[in-house]
This record gives C-alpha cells, structure tokens and sequence, in this order.
C-alpha cells in the first residue's frame, strides 16, 4: 500500500541575479505515496510554487538553477531527465494546476481543443476519439452539458467553470501525481468548497497523488493526510495533518494556526507574529524564523536546527532538542 | 433610540449596458445593487460579506458617492449625502475615509510617504509644512510605523506596511467613519492578523465606526459586531455576528458558513454544496434571487420577491421560509 511515488531529497533551487543569489528553496525533502495528499503551506516568497515548478522542471534556467538534490519520480530522478523526456512526463503522468483558471486557459482555443491537445500528443489517439474523451472528462469534473461546453471558449465560462476545466486538462492522462498549486485562491468559498469536494472525489476514483499548495490553512486541514509547513525556502515542519493542527510543535505553525479568527466561540484578540517574513538571502546564519520568533535562544542565533523527529512530526527547532 | 451614524435606505445602483448595436428599445442595466438597506451605529463594526460580483464594493463606493447612486437615501448624522454639492461632499469625505484593498496600486509609487500624507492634510487646510511633518510623524506611530520611513518610496515597504500607510493616509483628516474594502485580503494570515489587531485598536482610541466590507467570513466574524450577508445585489440576511454564525437562518448564509474551510481535523461534519454558480446581475432570477441554487426552493420562491424584515432582536431576513 505504502508505495512512494514521489520523493523529493535535498532539493536546493537557487535564483541567480547579476549581483545576488537568492536561495529559494533550500535543502526540502518530502515524499508522497500512492492516493496520498501532501500539503504544502506557507506564506508569500516561503518556497512552496518553486518547488512544484522544480518538480516538473518548468523553472527558466536561467536565472533559476537546480544546485542540489534529487527529484525520485518512481525511483527514476527526473533532474537528469532530457527535456523531451521530460515532456512526455508533464501533464501526462505529473500534471499541474495554476491558481489562476482565467489566465491559465488560451482564450484563442475551444476548450475541447485544449483538453484534447493532450490527449492527442500523450496518448495517440486522433481528433475524434479525442473531442469524445474530453468530453467524458467535462462530465466526470460535473460540467453541465458538456457537449454543448466542448465547443465553447474559455471566455463563456465562469472562474468555477474555468478552473473544473484545469482539472478535466489535467486529469485526462491519469496522471499518477496531480500538483495544485493554489487552486482555489482565487475563487469564492461556495466554489472552492465544490473544487475541494471535486479534486477529493476525483482522487478516490483515479487514484491519484495530490500535492496541494495553498496559504490557507483551512484548505489543508480539509484535504490533507500530511503536511509540510514551508519558511523562507525550508521546511519547518513535517507531519500528518491530525498532529500538526493538534498538536503544532514549531513555534511558526503554533503563531500561524493563532493567527486564523476562529469560527466558534467567544473573540479574542488575534494573536499576530510580529515582523515580516524576511527575503530568503536575508538570513545566512541560524535558523530562519529567528527574527520573528518569541522563543529565541542564543543557540537559534548561530546554528540552524536539523530536522528533530518527535512522535510522527519532524520539526526544525532547537527548543525540542 | 441608538445614534445610527449611517443609515442606507433602498440603494439601487445600475450600470448602463452597452453591447454593441442592438434592436431592442430598452437599455439593458447591470444591477449591481439593488434595493439596499441597513444602518450602522456609532462606534461599531458592520460587516459586509458575499462572493465577488455581489455588490458589496459598489456600495461601499456608493456611500462615499465614488459612484453616484441611482437611487436611494444615504444618510449620515441625519443628513442626507446625496442632496450634498461638490464643496459639502468634500467636507463629508473628510469624514468618511475609504480604504482599498490593494496596498500596491493605491500608493502614488513616485511619492514619498511624507509626501503621500502630507497631500491629504495640505487639500484638507493645513498649509504650514513644519505642522504638517509632525502630523505625519504622530499618524506614523498611530499605525505603528517610525519617523525613519517618513522619505521611503512605497516600494521599499511590504504589503502590510503598505497597508499601515494608506491607514494613516486615511486617519490624517481624523475621519469618524471608515469604509474598509477587502482590507487585509491581499495580506499573509500572520500579517492579516497584524493589521486586523490596528484596526481594532484604532477603532477602540478614535471612537471610529467601520464598515467592513470582505469576502472572508472569518475576518468578518472576528471584527464586527453586526453581518449584513449581500447576494446579487441584495442583502438576504442582518445579524449580529454571533447569533448570525450560531443560528444562520437564511440558505445562502448556511452555506456560506459550512463552505469554509475550518481547522478542525475532524472530517465528517454534513456538507452544504451549492449547485452551479452566481447568475448574471444583468438578468437576475425572478422571484427569491437565490431561488436558482437553493436547496430548499419552494414554488413560491420562484415568482414572489420575499421581503427584508426583521423578525426580532435586531434579525433581519428576506426568505419565504422563515
């Protein structure tokens, strides 16, 4: 059962400008297994797109290189991929979907051709074979009269409609892993609850691994079995989602999960992480949260904390050592 | 009898449709709000929530007359704001300060933050520039900024700081009313709850009242004391916000509340999915404007308008059900 699909080791994807270089992502391991979903949250610059974009190598190189690590896509590293090589990979066993369901779609296209076109180029099949399994995937993402929507332009559809056709795009391969990176973001609650719903139902049915990025904590208690918790390109916690909204052990996930006003109960005084998050050249030395942190020690000022395993988390803090 | 520092009565704003070349005789109207009433009391919060398209900025627009009202009473401190000519609206203005939702595109990126606030005071009678600079720094501190950032451009500030500004900016004429719109949505949760903490306070030393207009029903909870729930251009539902959370009554307010995402690990509570999506304010549904997704839709609710009443302890509801 437990079948790793994806494992991710060491991974460092570095930004070079003419006089920087900006470490985005810096040394992140994770794995994901068969059916399971990996959430993967944190706040703007924490990492969380760059490393999606590493996983399916669509990062410009350069400024962007990939300095370290390992991508294992079933035990095969996808850094030493080619690029056609990679291309039969993308959106066909790995597919991806963008936060924005509005800019992410060509407004030039029908949108039978733009599902279609993977089809076609993945799976070999011709025009018509193609036009009759997109729309067969319209129906399975619950697209009212798909015949009708198969010949219409993204345009004609809503943001909620739009973004159901980013996820018939991506799953018309089965893909083995689906990454989302902030699917919902930009739609309204009602629709995002019926994506949710969608992309769950969807991954019972397929099988899929989900790899979910979002900012929103909500988002991953609903639909995650484990979680990573990403700071300025590293990770700072790592657990199953029952102990980390539980029982949060770092002291960023414990001020983050304080920081969302509570739906039950009387209202308190938010409590807020004081500061900025800081850009990830920023801190060199120790460990990143220390200017933010209310628990700072002289150790966390210096040297940055390994990875601590306590019970079934991970966690990057020198107060559990 | 309360002091209701503003009063909305019976808000309409449409918006001429202009589609190309058409036969029909009839202009075609977008009725981006349509028929809109509440009030809200001095010193408190009223918290306007609906997903996007429902009308909620254009009313808040509508209230500092950015867009003139079609129809309607907007009342403040007993007079009536749309009867007011340019020099009295400039008076009002200084009253009701607004502020955007993106911190990045409501800064001038070629002032500096001096220069940004100082504007504001020069326009609003403060010509002497020694009085203005210490006035800058006093709303500096208000919000939690220092004199060093008095001469940086917008750009060298984060988007919470940002927003710090455009708070000051707006606190600069000593404001008693201030219409936030979508104030923290372009924040991170731990800088949302920075800025969400000054409102709270501000609003707490400068005996201010706000209307709060946001699609995010938890920030809404946590800093009103009423909710006025908008749909198509319309209000459905008007609580105070414990009761409205406790005991929604109305279906679209139910669903709204079960749709968002909670902490809480335990999956198996009942879930509300709305069907399809918000129809077109061009051509809103007859009856109950919700009555299209609505899971409990009677026959009634498709031909009779339900009307907005209050059905006790300050409750107000437009359903049939009720």
């Amino acid at each position: 059962m437990d079948q790793e699909i994806l494992k991710v080791n060491n991974l460092k994807t570095y930004f070079f400008t003419e006089d920087e270089e900006i470490p985005a992502v810096d040394g992140v391991s994770f794995s994901i297994s068969k059916g399971e979903t990996l959430g993967i949250v944190g706040e703007s610059g924490s990492g969380k797109s760059v490393t999606a974009l590493s996983i399916m190598r669509l990062l410009p190189v350069p400024p962007a290189k990939i300095v370290d690590g390992q991508i294992l896509f079933r035990d095969e590293d996808l850094l030493k991929k080619s690029e056609d090589e990679m291309r039969n990979i993308r959106g066909n066993r790995i597919s991806m979907i963008f936060q924005e369901p509005m800019t992410s779609l060509n407004p030039v296209f029908t949108i039978g051709r733009q599902i279609s076109e993977t089809l076609i180029l993945h799976q070999g099949m011709n025009n018509k074979e193609a036009i009759e399994k997109s729309i067969e995937m319209l129906k399975l993402v619950k697209i009212p009269l798909p015949e009708k929507r198969v010949r219409e332009y993204p345009h004609q559809l809503s943001g909620g409609m739009r973004q159901r056709v980013m996820i018939a795009m991506a799953l018309a391969c089965r893909p083995e892993i689906l990454i989302a990176d902030e699917p919902t973001t930009a739609l309204d609650v009602t629709i995002q609850a019926q994506i949710l719903e969608l992309i769950k139902e969807l991954q019972e049915q397929l099988g899929t691994a989900v790899m979910m990025i979002t900012h929103d904590l909500g988002v991953i208690a609903e639909v995650s079995d484990n979680v990573m918790v990403m700071y300025c390109g590293r990770a700072l916690e790592y657990s199953d989602v029952e102990t980390l909204f539980n029982n949060p052990k770092h002291p960023y996930t414990i001020g983050l999960l304080k920081s969302v006003p509570k739906l039950k109960g009387r209202r308190e005084k938010l409590h807020a992480i004081k500061g900025i998050v800081p850009m990830p050249n920023e801190i060199t030395s120790g460990c990143r949260f220390k200017t933010r942190c209310e628990q700072k020690t002289l150790i966390c000022e210096n040297k940055e904390p390994p990875f601590i395993k306590l019970g079934k988390s991970l966690v990057r803090c020198w107060k559990y050592q | 009898m309360e002091k209701y520092i503003l009063e909305v009565n019976g808000l309409k704003k449409y918006f001429p449709m202009s589609k190309g070349f058409s036969f029909k005789k009839e202009k075609q109207y977008i009725k981006a709000v349509d028929g809109v009433d509440f009030y809200v009391k001095e010193g408190e919060t009223l918290g306007l929530v609906g997903e996007s398209g429902c009308g909620k900025s254009t009313t808040g627009k509508c209230i500092v007359r950015l867009h003139e009202p079609t129809y309607g009473e907007i009342i403040f401190k007993g007079e009536n704001v749309i009867d007011y000519d340019k020099n009295k609206l400039r008076g009002y203005r200084k009253q009701m300060q607004f502020i955007f939702q993106d911190p990045f595109s409501s800064l001038n990126p070629r002032k500096t933050v001096a220069n940004a606030i100082g504007e504001v005071l020069y326009v609003h009678n403060m010509k002497n520039k020694k009085e203005r600079i210490e006035r800058v720094e006093e709303l500096l501190n208000l919000v939690g900024l220092q004199k060093r950032h008095m001469y940086r451009y917008p750009h060298e500030f984060s988007g919470g700081q940002r927003q710090r500004i455009v708070i000051a900016r707006a606190l600069s004429v000593d404001p008693e009313f201030l219409i936030c719109d979508e104030p923290v949505s372009a924040l991170d949760v731990s800088i949302q709850a920075q800025i969400i903490n000054l409102l709270e306070k501000l609003q707490g030393n400068l005996r201010l009242s706000y209307l709060f207009i946001s699609h995010d029903l938890r920030v809404v909870r946590h800093i009103s004391s009423r909710i006025a729930v908008m749909y198509l251009g319309q209000i459905v539902e008007t609580a105070e916000s414990n009761e409205l959370f406790d005991h929604p009554l109305h279906p679209y307010t139910k669903a709204l509340i079960n749709a968002i995402p909670t902490t809480d690990t335990v999956r198996d509570r009942k879930k509300i999915l709305l069907e399809g999506d918000v129809p077109s304010p061009a051509n809103p549904p007859k009856g109950c404007r919700f009555h299209t997704r609505c899971p409990h839709v009677m026959e009634i609710c498709k031909n009779e308008v339900p009307e907005y009443k209050d059905i006790g302890g300050g409750h107000y509801l437009a359903c049939h059900l009720a």
